[in-house]
């Protein structure tokens, strides 16, 4: 573990050279952010600024959630489309997500250039926060930290004093249980040790390779969270989810970060209307209100099972609508649940094969029907 | 500096506090006091909280109990249609529709601890909802909040308010203020309503030199910030002057990419207040509720005939900006933001609005360099 | 003296099969109880998790899908992706504290009226015996 300067290096030189070539329109990827070693995106469209772009362990955010927007911008006047793909810094777990963007036909392969990392994991920040308040680091010492990696602990350096922790001990939940740190698709690959190389996947195997190359640790998803849940009675089920739902504030924040959630009108969002001048009045009219704007709980309860509900055989559990939930709520013990039953109900994993059909868009003689009368 | 004899102060032991406030609510007030419930700090009805769940020390609360003044949905009128009735002939009249309106009752209710941060937000939407005529919802409940302040001892990492004209021992809202001097609390009563709630035996007279020691206090927390602005603070009419000439700026495009627009930083901000209104139920029955909106959201400035004058983010972005730091100070001469940063805390693409009055601050300096002779 | 809990039923049933089942009962004057609502869709397969989870709003104490054997659809696989798209959201109410037994599936073909009288009779009998839904009830 670490090489992370080897492999910000190789991304400056993959972007300079693309940009240079002309190759993409821009890159988007990871730059220091403004407080507490924390990342943030960075879109880069001069090979001169990419000196920007930076790899690390607070290199968190799922940046396919940019691309739908890119898809969706109105041309400006006498503006032709640009053909030429979108470069961006992808991690394992970000590419099952487009894998999924691949099965739904929703983006063409040559619409965007992937830059795959190797990844050994991402500082939580949370974590991280707790941590240096624990151990008394001045709050003026926690704005500009250099977060690195050494072997198995991550070494925080702030203004007057560093601190050595085991990295698994502030690594996001999700990381801690990671099986896919390789990137499934990619134009170029680059290592855990800061190797570059070149090719794109073969398309038609990812499928394949995904089943074969799951880490030999493990082979199952480890689903301890959901089972918990799963484990208690039906009304201690109702009043933890009454516990932990009550607490929304309907931001969207979730429907927001998650880059599945590209609907531009979203059923249950009822802020969101995407009416355009073209609408005409009758189909403004038809259209039905699912939920109201109110917060009380039986319309949150509504929206969230909804929205998990058009997770379902999609979501491949990257974790950005927990990340951006301002409320904390444990939103993915709700999507890790369908991603369970999705496996054990029709062996399906959402992400793994660009090639297979959507899960939910697809039916076997033998899926199972004991619930059936 | 201190220098003005307060209206009425006085001395109490932090051990004597919780009796102090449960008498308030055998009085008959509600109390609200902050609790730390899964980390997170939040305000709580006294009664249902153990007195040595009762939090002293905390830096801010995760949400800012605005919700006590302004909710997140309240309900404006109610309206139902009578039966339909025969009369003496025989005939059906048709049953009339009636419309109530619902005004908020409250008891006197004390928000104990709220930080001067967030008083300061109040005194802020007090100028919002006045004007040409009162809000009768807002002012219904915000003439029944007391608010007892207590002053910060030390910094987020994200607070900035002494970069908006706050302090850590700022006095704008309360009704009283707080400090803690050693075991101890030093109490300043700034208006009747807050003298008349330090009636209780637990006030002791001050020692000599104790207001001394508070003022003291409140400088040591403001010298521990870590967001500090190089060039002085951020004035109302400076700041709205500065962003006149940079509308157009590619500024905001710049800084609006890497937003998601998940609405997550209006609505944990304590002086963010704009709201939707809705109608919700049948033809005959139903309600009209209020609920908290944003600006963030794309279809916030929807117009019925479909044309959006605000169709982008960069434009969102922009508004932010610009709502909290140009129009609010044009228009009611106060700045729209209190530095608590909760904004910058809650976004997961780590926008930052404290770097945004770094670069405006620059501009302001660039221009008076060029205005120089 | 107070009436005693009924439970309402909505209940979706499938153009070609269930829904013809149904009036096939009807006609042949088999007793059901009176607590379903039926609202005919052309098939299974049309039914939307969001009409479900909207009868449960409503106020509905159970809903009931039923359509075509696996296999005799009318459109070939609406059945089949109706099954899947059921057995998630059966497993997702169970899941938030929504008692999986107010959401009902079964095949019921045009010939079986009996089979429909039955199925009604024994959700009927269960969700008496459940009491009324309130989770997902819409509260204001």
């Amino acid at each position: 573990m670490g090489h992370h300067e080897e492999r910000t290096k190789r991304v400056r030189e993959v972007a300079k050279k693309a940009l240079e070539d002309k190759k993409v329109r821009y890159f988007i990827g990871y730059t220091h952010g403004t407080y507490c070693g924390r990342d943030q995106p960075v879109f880069v469209d001069k090979p001169t600024d990419v000196d920007r772009l930076h790899w690390g362990p607070g290199s968190t955010h799922n940046l396919a959630v940019y691309i739908m927007d890119d898809k969706r911008r109105p041309l400006k006047k006498g503006e032709q489309p640009d053909k030429r793909p979108i470069g961006i810094i992808v991690k394992g777990c970000d590419t099952m997500g487009l894998v999924e963007f691949l099965k739904e036909r929703i983006i063409d392969r040559n619409d965007v250039f992937l830059v795959g990392v190797e990844c050994d994991g991402i500082v939580d920040q949370g974590k991280l926060e707790a941590r240096l308040k624990k151990e008394k680091v001045p709050v003026k010492a926690r704005l500009d930290l250099k977060l690195s990696v050494e072997g198995d602990d991550l070494m925080v350096e702030y203004e007057g004093g560093k601190l050595k922790v085991p990295f698994k001990d502030l690594m996001l939940d999700k990381c801690l249980v990671c099986d896919r740190r390789e990137p499934l698709l990619h134009d170029v690959i680059i290592t855990r040790t800061g190797e570059l190389k070149e090719g794109r996947e073969e398309t038609a195997k990812v499928g394949e390779r995904r089943r074969n190359g799951r880490s030999k640790a493990r082979k199952e998803e480890d689903y301890s969270d959901v089972k918990a849940i799963e484990a208690m009675t039906l009304d201690e089920r109702g009043a933890y989810w009454e516990k932990e739902l009550g607490r929304c504030i309907r931001c969207y924040a979730c429907r927001s970060s998650c880059p599945l959630c590209y609907c531009e009108q979203c059923v249950v969002d009822p802020s969101n209307l995407s009416t355009k001048p073209t609408t005409a009045p009758e189909e403004k009219a038809r259209r039905a209100k699912w939920v109201e704007r109110n917060n009380d709980l039986s319309e949150t309860l509504f929206f969230h099972l909804v929205r998990a509900l058009h997770t379902a055989g999609r979501c491949i559990d990257c974790g950005e609508c927990e990340r951006a939930c301002p409320m904390d709520i444990p939103l993915r013990k709700l999507t890790r649940k369908i991603r369970k039953d999705m496996k054990e109900l029709f062996d399906q994993e959402a992400g793994s094969d660009p090639n297979e059909k959507p899960a939910m868009a697809t039916a076997r003689e033998e899926d199972p029907q004991e619930f059936v009368r | 500096m201190i220098q003005d004899k307060p209206m009425k102060e006085g001395l109490i032991m932090k051990g004597e506090v919780v009796h102090w406030l449960r008498a308030l609510v055998k009085e008959g007030k509600e109390v609200l006091v902050p609790v730390e419930t899964d980390g997170k700090v939040g305000y709580e009805p006294l009664a249902s909280v153990k007195d040595d769940k009762v939090l002293l020390e905390f830096t801010n609360s995760h949400r800012p109990p605005k919700g006590v003044v302004f909710p997140q949905c309240e309900v404006l009128l109610v309206y139902g249609t009578e039966k339909d009735k025969k009369d003496a002939a025989g005939k059906v009249g048709k049953g009339r529709m009636k419309v109530r309106e619902v005004r908020p009752e409250m008891k006197e209710t004390v928000i104990f601890a709220i930080r001067p941060c967030d008083a300061r937000a109040v005194a802020i939407l007090d100028k919002v909802f006045s004007g040409t005529d009162l809000d009768p919802y807002y002012w219904a409940r915000r003439e029944k909040v007391i608010l007892v302040g207590l002053a910060c001892a030390e910094p987020d990492i994200n607070c900035f308010c002494t970069s908006v004209g706050g302090s850590p021992g700022g006095k704008e809202g309360l009704d009283v203020l707080l400090t803690g001097i050693g075991g101890g609390l030093y109490a300043e009563a700034l208006t009747k309503k807050g003298a008349d709630l330090m009636g209780s035996k637990a006030f002791e007279a001050p020692g000599a030199g104790v207001r001394e020691k508070a003022g003291a206090a409140h400088r040591t927390a403001a010298e521990a910030f870590a967001r500090v602005l190089k060039d002085g603070t951020v004035e109302p009419k400076a700041v709205a002057e500065t962003l006149t000439g940079k509308y157009e700026d590619p500024y905001w495009d710049e800084t609006a990419k890497r937003c998601i627009g998940c609405g997550a930083c209006a609505f944990l901000c304590p002086t963010c207040h704009c709201f939707d209104i809705n109608d919700e139920g049948t033809k005959r029955k139903g309600r009209r509720v209020r609920s908290w909106d944003t600006c963030q959201f794309p279809d916030f400035t929807l117009h019925t005939s479909g044309h959006n004058p605000r169709p982008m983010k960069k434009f969102r972005i922009r508004q932010r900006v610009y709502h909290k730091f140009k129009y609010m100070p044009d228009n009611i001469g106060v700045l729209g933001c209190v530095g608590c940063g909760r904004c910058i805390s809650m976004c997961p693409m780590n926008m930052d609005i404290f770097k945004v009055l770094v670069d405006v601050k620059a501009w302001e300096a660039q221009a008076k360099k060029g205005a120089m002779p | 003296m107070a009436k005693a809990y009924e439970p309402k039923i909505v209940a979706f049933l499938c153009n070609w099969c269930s829904y013809a089942g149904a009036d096939l009962c009807g006609v042949s004057r088999y007793q059901y109880p009176t607590n379903v609502r039926v609202i005919r869709v052309m098939c299974s397969g049309s039914v939307n998790p969001l009409y479900i989870l909207r009868a449960f709003q409503q106020g509905a104490d159970g809903v009931l899908v039923s359509g075509c054997h696996p296999g005799d659809c009318h459109y070939l696989k609406g059945n089949l992706y109706a099954r899947r798209r059921f057995a998630v959201l059966r497993s997702l109410l169970d899941y938030v504290g929504v008692d999986p037994r107010r959401f009902q599936v079964s095949w019921v073909s045009a010939s079986e009226g009996d089979k429909f009288a039955k199925v009604v009779k024994d959700v009927v009998e269960e969700l008496r015996r459940i009491g009324p839904q309130k989770r997902l009830k819409r509260r204001v």
